[in-house]
């Protein structure tokens, strides 16, 4: 049997089938969910984050009392049924100032891990897939914004701005991803030399598709912790800048404005520090019970 | 070899461009901000603040400031201080920086010693009491920040137990809750990824296989995972070598240490234009150069990580 | 002038030994008498010719002595002079000097004073606080370079002995000036020899005060010992103290609660009401008032019954007892308590009393509807602008409160970083500004003088003839009693204007273990350890 060339015609593929030989009944996201589903404590950090949020939208509509009602005769009060968290040192009710706090602490929290999860993943993974000369001057643009005082910016950002959420979110998202850009570069660094990465070049995978399908899912690991240390970070990084004047005013406070206001009273009045901070606790608790449970479904790995 | 000189070469040219954008950037920010080093809230007479600005050259025009200022940093020699009469800028780095990089080599150290014995302990026992404990106490360490942290640490072993000082640097008591401090954030961190990585690469194949093949367990992880958990440690501890030994502004506030941490922020509260540029240049060059050293680290750790690309 | 002087001197003299004999019988001191106090900042130059702030004067006034001293009511007397002589028109002082030595054992004359006051105003020292040397003939001209030659300034050395001083004006508070640290003496030999740094290095650091320094370990302590070659040595009790610069305020109260400090002067204000329950903080006068400043360019607050509502829609007892706790006096008016009248032992604030009703609401609301806005109708947003600090933000929000309850008014609060604020403040953007002002000298002008048309000091674009005129008078005459009926009319001026809302007078609040005795704290803000000592305990 003769065996020309003219007997073979080459399938007609796109770029996006060249590897999907695999499985076509569920998708990535499906399989994903599924297994996150299947993870107890995940779906706990999971559900927990989501009664944070109705907590924060519509919390403070059920309590009697405004943020900024004040009773200076009962200041530093401890918790009791008409306060149920106490009262601050203006007498205003700690509890509803809780549950305002919580919508500017949970949308800082929530947008400095989007700022991660884009700007810094994306970033760092060019910079390492590219390598070479795009790598160093990629790495080095991180390397002047992670030096020039970020209370330069601050200060800067004030007299051009009215103060606001806005300005912390832009200051925030000027420098929070930096870290993260530094920690996925380093691992695409290595992964970008293993095999299959070579062989998903080999079947003529576009770059893009490399990062995002191949290399960026197995460095999930350190992207969600790092996201884990941001988040907190953030939270207090807008405290610091309320209390420097660029951030919400008073007074109105999120969780760190009043965690760090507590720390000149943690003497006399602990409470005032300690429903904060477990406020806080929590909510990282949570974040991390879902970081975990994610990165075990998004692994590509676990696939079965 | 040659590929090596000319990476380092080239290496060299970018790190010089930084600290020159660094710098420039710098500059005309603190300018372009209100208030300068002698607006004071008892407003000078014209004629007194004329013969400071005549004294300190304050008067010049700007980009002759400016071209003055990058002479002289080219000699390192950083000037005056304009808050801290009869102080030079390197005066002031000499002097606190040590106490600074001491105190965060033994946070660092802590942190290290700690957090990467922690997460892989809690990785080959993963869910169970080692690693529950282990990771309740990283999230704590996650969500207390180091300003809150140090008032705690003092609040409860200076002021109720009476164990060790309140504050002050001197003796080696007095280093060891600021050094907590300071090192429980990337304790926590590094135990976290230690104990993600390890997870991640202990489920992979080729261990699977060389546990199969009858490798003993040890050597299997201290071969493999170990190997590969660290690199993400590594990456952090660059900018975290450079920033913790140039030391926090917070811990060394709360804890009274003259180190070079404060600095970094009062200098530009008090417009202190030389001090913030100083400081600024010297963070900044501790910076490239650790981030060099981890770039120099990957590929010892894995060899498959190139820099030079060779022509194909 | 002299004897009555001289009479005071021996009373208070003759006073002095017998409460420290009383009290040396009912307590003994202690063998170590080392004290350590928390200065709470690094120094920003202990060079007095130099230096402007009052960290840098509690060190200076306990290294150096000038030619008088504070004593513990703020009022002069003899130091390194040992008498002086005052012209009729009150322009030219003759001061005698006593046998004083340096810390190395040469001995002080009048030439170092020359020396030094001519220094400070030398244009090539650039000395921020040149100024306060303006009062001597020819000193601003010197200092602004409209003269070149020193020797034309008003202060000229006799002899070794006396020093003969001329002003450009009869200055009654004169003799205060003097134990400032601008005016101390200076080594010249020293200085010259040490060049800008003489004081940063321990052989050039002459000085002829109490103590000496001995080391100066920046950011973290300063150590002097007594200065055994200060004319006044006998005097001197302790034989060390230290200065910890701890600027974190409840770190210095962990360092006082466990001992590692003796005195402190910055307890955290949330603690204040349990600490002075346990008895360990207490309240010492200071000379200065905090207050509101509108800016009376800008509606509404360009019309004074708008001011006027404002002011007194607040309640400042409230405000000192819940807020900021540190016994502080509610202020109706701008000058405070503490300082002297026409009258030989009577106070400036209490003859004048107070120019409104704190928290009257009533007549705040009617005010307001006169100046046509009935229940806060058609106010526009009021903005409340304050610098970064803890303490002025409980109050601002306090305020904000009060405003829109009592008066109706929208009412939001920003804050600033501080340079920035003192931009804002002197470009004038703002409504409402948050300012205080520390007396620099124990005399009502310290006060009367800041709010004069276009003075630097005064942001808030309030400008009137009759008070300049007045003050004018109270600066020119030799007349006492003219001098501060003029500055009473002139409160009452600027009461009846209100570019400024008064809010309380200040207090210093000082931790200080029972065993420390004598510290002298004065109204300006200064520590003198000359007379103190440590009991057993």
């Amino acid at each position: 049997m003769e065996l020309s060339p003219g007997l073979f015609q080459p399938v007609a593929r796109q770029g996006s089938e060249a590897e999907a030989i695999v499985r076509p009944s569920v998708t990535y996201g499906q399989d994903a969910w599924r297994r996150l589903k299947q993870n107890r404590a995940a779906m706990f950090g999971l559900v927990l984050i989501i009664v944070l949020l109705i907590l924060a939208a519509v919390g403070p509509y059920f309590v009697p009392y405004s943020y900024s009602d004040q009773d200076l005769d009962r200041t530093g009060e401890g918790p009791s049924w008409q306060h149920l968290l106490g009262t601050d040192l203006h007498g205003r009710d700690q509890l509803v100032r809780i549950l305002y706090g919580a919508r500017i602490s949970l949308t800082v929290g929530i947008f400095a891990s989007l700022i991660n999860l884009t700007i810094g993943v994306v970033y760092g993974g060019i910079s390492g897939l590219a390598g070479g000369k795009v790598d160093n001057i990629m790495m080095r643009i991180v390397d002047v914004l992670y030096s020039i005082p970020l209370l330069l910016y601050v200060i800067l950002f004030m007299v051009i701005f009215q103060p606001g959420l806005q300005n912390v979110l832009l200051a925030i998202g000027l420098v929070y991803w930096t870290d993260m850009a530094r920690i996925v570069r380093g691992q695409i660094l290595s992964l970008r030399e293993q095999d299959y990465v070579l062989a998903a070049r080999t079947l003529g995978a576009r770059q893009w598709r490399i990062l995002m399908r191949h290399l960026v899912p197995n460095a999930l690991g350190p992207i969600i912790v790092t996201l884990t240390l941001k988040i907190p970070e953030a939270i207090f990084t807008e405290a610091w800048l309320s209390f420097v004047g660029l951030g919400v005013s008073a007074p109105m406070a999120s969780w760190g404005s009043l965690a760090s206001d507590a720390l000149s009273s943690i003497r006399s009045y602990p409470h005032l520090l300690l429903f904060p901070a477990l406020a806080i606790s929590i909510t990282m608790l949570a974040f991390n019970f879902l970081g975990d449970g994610l990165r075990d479904a998004l692994d590509p790995r676990q696939r079965r | 070899m040659i590929f090596l000189l000319q990476y380092f070469a080239k290496r060299l040219v970018s790190i010089i461009l930084v600290l020159w954008v660094v710098a420039s950037a710098t500059f005309l920010l603190m300018h372009a901000i209100p208030g300068g080093p002698f607006t004071t809230e008892k407003v000078l007479p014209e004629a007194v603040l004329k013969n400071i600005e005549v004294r300190y050259k304050l008067n010049d025009p700007l980009w002759q400031q400016y071209v003055d200022y990058m002479g002289n940093l080219l000699r390192w020699d950083l000037g005056p201080s304009f808050k801290y009469e009869g102080e030079t800028v390197n005066n002031i780095i000499n002097r606190s920086f040590p106490i600074s990089a001491q105190l965060g080599l033994y946070a660092i150290l802590l942190a290290l010693l700690v957090g990467i014995p922690a997460g892989i302990i809690s990785a080959l026992k993963q869910n169970e009491w080692p690693d529950n404990l282990a990771m309740f106490g990283a999230t704590i360490g996650f969500s207390v920040p180091s300003f809150i942290m140090a008032s705690l640490l003092m609040f409860v072993f200076a002021l109720k137990l009476r164990w060790l000082p309140a504050a002050m640097w001197g003796t080696p008591q007095q280093a060891v809750l600021p050094t907590l401090a300071l090192a429980s954030l990337p304790m926590a961190f590094f135990a976290r990824l230690v104990r993600s990585s390890m997870l991640e690469v202990m489920n992979q194949d080729y261990i699977r296989t060389a546990k199969a093949k009858g490798l003993s367990g040890n050597t299997v992880i201290w071969r493999h995972a170990v190997k590969n958990a660290i690199m993400p440690v590594v990456t952090y501890l660059g900018p975290l070598t450079a920033s913790i030994m140039t030391g926090s502004f917070v811990v060394e506030r709360i804890f009274a240490i003259p180190g070079l941490g404060q600095h970094f922020v009062t200098s530009i509260y008090n417009r202190d234009y030389t001090a913030i540029l100083g400081i600024t240049v010297f963070y900044s060059i501790l910076l490239v150069l650790f981030n060099f050293i981890v770039d120099i680290a990957y590929a010892f750790i894995d060899p498959r990580i190139k820099y030079v690309e060779e022509k194909e | 002038m002299r004897r009555s002087l001289l009479l005071a001197m021996v009373l208070s003299a003759a006073l002095a030994l017998g409460s420290a004999g009383m009290a040396f019988a009912a307590e003994k001191p202690a063998k170590n008498q080392t004290l350590t106090f928390n200065l709470s900042v690094e120094p920003q130059t202990i060079d007095p010719n130099k230096s402007t702030g009052v960290p840098e004067a509690i060190v200076e006034l306990n290294i150096f002595d000038g030619l008088t001293r504070l004593d513990k009511t703020d009022r002069p007397v003899p130091a390194i002079a040992r008498s002086w002589k005052i012209s009729k028109d009150g322009k030219e002082y003759t001061f005698h000097l006593r046998d004083a030595k340096w810390s190395n054992g040469d001995p002080v004359t009048a030439y170092d004073f020359e020396y030094s006051w001519k220094r400070a105003l030398n244009p090539a020292t650039a000395a921020e606080y040149a100024y306060y040397l303006y009062y001597l003939k020819n000193g601003e001209e010197y200092n602004t370079g409209k003269i070149k030659d020193a020797n034309e300034v008003g202060v000229k050395a006799i002899d070794a002995k006396t020093l003969k001083v001329t002003l450009t004006a009869p200055t009654a508070y004169f003799l205060s000036l003097t134990a400032f640290p601008t005016y101390m003496p200076l080594n010249k030999k020293a200085v010259e020899a040490g060049g800008d740094t003489w004081y940063t290095k321990m052989d050039t650091l002459v000085t002829n005060g109490p103590f000496k320094i001995v080391r100066w370990s920046h950011q973290d302590k300063l150590e002097m010992v007594k200065n055994p070659n200060y004319w006044d040595a006998r005097k001197v009790k302790l034989d060390k103290l230290v200065y910890t610069m701890v600027e974190a305020e409840s770190t210095e109260l962990t360092m006082f609660e466990t001992g590692q400090i003796d005195l402190g002067h910055f307890p955290p204000r949330p603690e204040l009401p349990r600490l002075r329950e346990q008895k360990i903080v207490k309240f010492t006068p200071y000379l200065g008032t905090y207050f509101y400043e509108f800016n009376t360019s800008k509606a509404p607050f360009d019309n004074p019954k708008v001011r006027k509502a404002f002011a007194m829609a607040i309640n400042r007892r409230q405000i000192v007892e819940k807020v900021t706790k540190a016994g502080e006096v509610p202020a109706m008016a701008w000058v405070p308590y503490g300082m002297p009248d026409a009258k030989a032992g009577t106070d400036f604030r209490k003859s004048g009393g107070e120019f409104f009703k704190d928290n009257d609401v009533a007549t705040a609301k009617k005010l307001l509807a006169e100046a046509g806005y009935p229940d806060g109708k058609g106010l526009p947003p009021i903005e409340i602008l304050y610098n970064t600090l803890e303490m002025h933000k409980a109050i601002a929000e306090a305020i904000q409160e009060m405003w829109k309850k009592n008066l109706g008014a929208n009412v939001t609060i920003t804050n600033q970083e501080w340079k920035v604020y003192l931009q804002n403040r002197t470009d004038g953007n703002f409504q409402v500004a948050r300012a205080g002002w520390i007396g620099d000298y124990v005399h009502p002008m310290t006060f009367i003088d800041m709010m004069i048309s276009n003075g630097g000091n005064n942001r808030s674009r309030w400008a009137d003839k009759k008070y300049d005129d007045l003050v004018e008078v109270a600066k020119t005459t030799t007349n006492a009693a003219k001098q501060y009926k003029a500055m009473h009319d002139a409160e009452k001026i600027l009461m009846d204007a209100m570019p400024i809302l008064p809010i309380y007078f200040y207090t210093q609040p000082v931790l200080q273990k029972s065993y420390v005795k004598d510290v002298a704290i004065s109204m300006l803000g200064f520590f003198d350890f000359s007379s103190a000592w440590i009991a057993q305990h």
